[in-house]
């Protein structure tokens, strides 16, 4: 769905953020984009969605070239930005405004997942909502457009605690095989069992991307008694919870991912990782 | 072709500008309207002033407007709505454009001929405040100078359009400013060329009074020519600024 080939950008001709950048995402899959603040994740987003054009190199967002801002391919992205913006509209009147430019745009999918939102009522309007509010207005809207490619740049920033876990489950929900969906985050936790695939930027290069499957395949998940010692372990950090070890999966057993352990491991071991997928 | 220009997207942006700017819009609209009904009365102006308050309208409240056509774009936060908005740049460009060049000043002399008509009824009933009498609309206006004013207007819309893609802040007066730089810089440019290559700027203008230069010139094209030559002109500056601000918009990156 999205292949991007050997670009190179930056916002300084002299300071290039990304050097011979190459990634494949298809679709199917919520992808995680991992990366410490500045690696370039949202420039990375934008140069998927065309809001930014490569130096060299091409990226190809299902066979259009996005710098070229096709409409056909406009209606089937939606980018919700980490800042958001809404005009001086209603709630009512904003999906009136912009549900006709997205064909599979579905109003009961909106009216159902406002609900769910506790999103107030339908004739107030947005500048009048809090922060949260205007965002999981958009977070509705971005489902409800069922467009083939969503990109959610932080998605939880300024959400309070139920409304993340409401995300979780209706960004799942509304999950369909031919969708793409990359979510950019600093706060690993909020997706939880939510992405199946996971890509790390860092030092303007892509330093994993793989599915959930395959990174535990390769990697054995395990908390360990304070008093124990993470033998082998490839990282390990105690917490109040006991010591929470990653280890390289020789015996392939089943261990559920932990992305914060796993992106801590990947960053103190950054060789060692990239020996352990190659093989 | 649907990719590039359908009128069904036209059709929905323009809903999109007209839902985002009816209040604003409706405001200057009856803000207008009574300025035309009333303030020549008022000030107890003659049938002139009509006319020059029209194009002091049309001319500044044009420029600005224009100007600051594209400002959302310069934003983060609304540039990145703007761009995702399926439709294509040349649409989007397209709308924008009329809406400018077309609608503002369209909509500008409706209302002078409306706000004029209105004073003109309500003017009688209250005398001891307006001049009272009768304005002809009809001869306020004639042709040519309607023409003249819409064919500057158009120059200067061109110019404040590409403004509007080039200064992300205070687009009217970074233009304003720029244009009587580029003015100032020319007359600059033609004082050092007849210095250098026409240091006797006396003989020359002599010459050019004595019509030398121009019967010399009237012997090789007649003046309708000079005329078409003129509109060629014309033309090709505006493209030239249509076509540059078209190329700032297509590159344009959030």
């Amino acid at each position: 769905m999205i292949d991007i080939q050997n670009i190179s950008f930056g916002y300084r001709t002299q300071n290039e953020l990304f050097q011979d950048l190459s990634l494949q995402l298809g679709a199917g899959h919520i992808h995680g984009l991992l990366g410490k603040n500045g690696a370039g994740k949202t420039t990375l987003l934008k140069l998927i969605s065309g809001a930014l054009f490569p130096y060299h190199g091409f990226i190809s967002t299902f066979g259009y070239t996005p710098s070229k801002r096709n409409p056909l391919m406009l209606q089937d992205i939606y980018f919700l930005p980490e800042e958001i913006y809404l005009p001086d509209l209603t709630i009512q009147g904003f999906v009136k405004v912009y549900a006709p430019f997205y064909p599979r745009f579905d109003y009961q999918e909106f009216d159902s997942l406002s609900q769910e939102f506790e999103i107030p009522l339908k004739t107030q309007k947005l500048h009048t909502l809090s922060h949260g509010q205007k965002k999981k207005i958009q977070i509705a809207f971005s489902l409800a457009t069922n467009t083939r490619l969503l990109i959610m740049d932080e998605p939880t920033n300024g959400l309070d605690i139920p409304a993340k876990s409401q995300f979780r489950r209706i960004v799942a929900n509304s999950f369909q095989e031919d969708r793409c969906v990359i979510i950019s985050t600093h706060q690993v936790r909020d997706l939880h069992s939510l992405i199946d695939h996971i890509t790390v930027l860092d030092e303007h290069n892509i330093i994993m991307s793989h599915g959930v499957d395959e990174i535990t395949k390769r990697l054995l998940f395990k908390w360990l008694d304070v008093t124990e010692t993470p033998k082998n372990a490839l990282y390990s950090e105690e917490s109040l919870k006991g010591i929470a070890a990653v280890f390289e999966n020789t015996q392939q057993i089943d261990s559920k991912l932990d992305i914060e352990i796993m992106f801590n491991a990947l960053f103190a071991n950054k060789e060692k990782f990239k020996e352990l997928f190659s093989k | 072709m649907n990719h590039i220009f359908s009128f069904h997207r036209i059709k929905q942006l323009s809903i999109r500008y007209l839902a985002e700017h009816a209040r604003r819009d409706l405001i200057f609209m009856c803000a207008l309207f009574f300025t035309f009904a009333f303030l020549p009365r008022l000030v107890g102006s003659s049938d002139a002033f009509y006319a020059i308050l029209l194009s002091i309208i049309v001319y500044i409240g044009g420029m600005r407007f224009t100007a600051r056509i594209f400002h959302e774009i310069h934003r983060p936060t609304s540039g990145m709505h703007f761009l995702h908005i399926p439709a294509s740049r040349l649409e989007k460009f397209t709308l924008y454009g009329v809406i400018t060049l077309v609608c503002f000043p369209v909509i500008c002399l409706l209302l002078f001929y409306a706000g004029t008509f209105f004073g003109n009824l309500i003017a009688p009933l209250i005398p001891s405040f307006f001049n009272y009498e009768v304005i002809d609309i009809s001869s306020l206006l004639p042709w040519e100078q309607l023409g003249k004013l819409f064919s500057q207007y158009l120059i200067g819309h061109a110019v404040f359009f590409l403004g509007s893609f080039i200064f992300k802040t205070h687009p009217t007066t970074k233009t304003i400013v720029t244009f009587l730089g580029f003015a100032f810089a020319i007359a600059i440019i033609q004082m050092i060329i007849g210095r250098l290559f026409f240091a006797d700027l006396d003989v020359v203008s002599i010459s050019i009074s004595s019509g030398k230069l121009f019967g010399l010139l009237d012997n090789l094209i007649n003046s309708r020519i000079l005329v078409y030559i003129n509109y060629l002109l014309y033309g090709i500056v505006l493209l030239f600024f249509w076509l540059v601000s078209y190329l700032k918009w297509k590159e344009k990156q959030i």
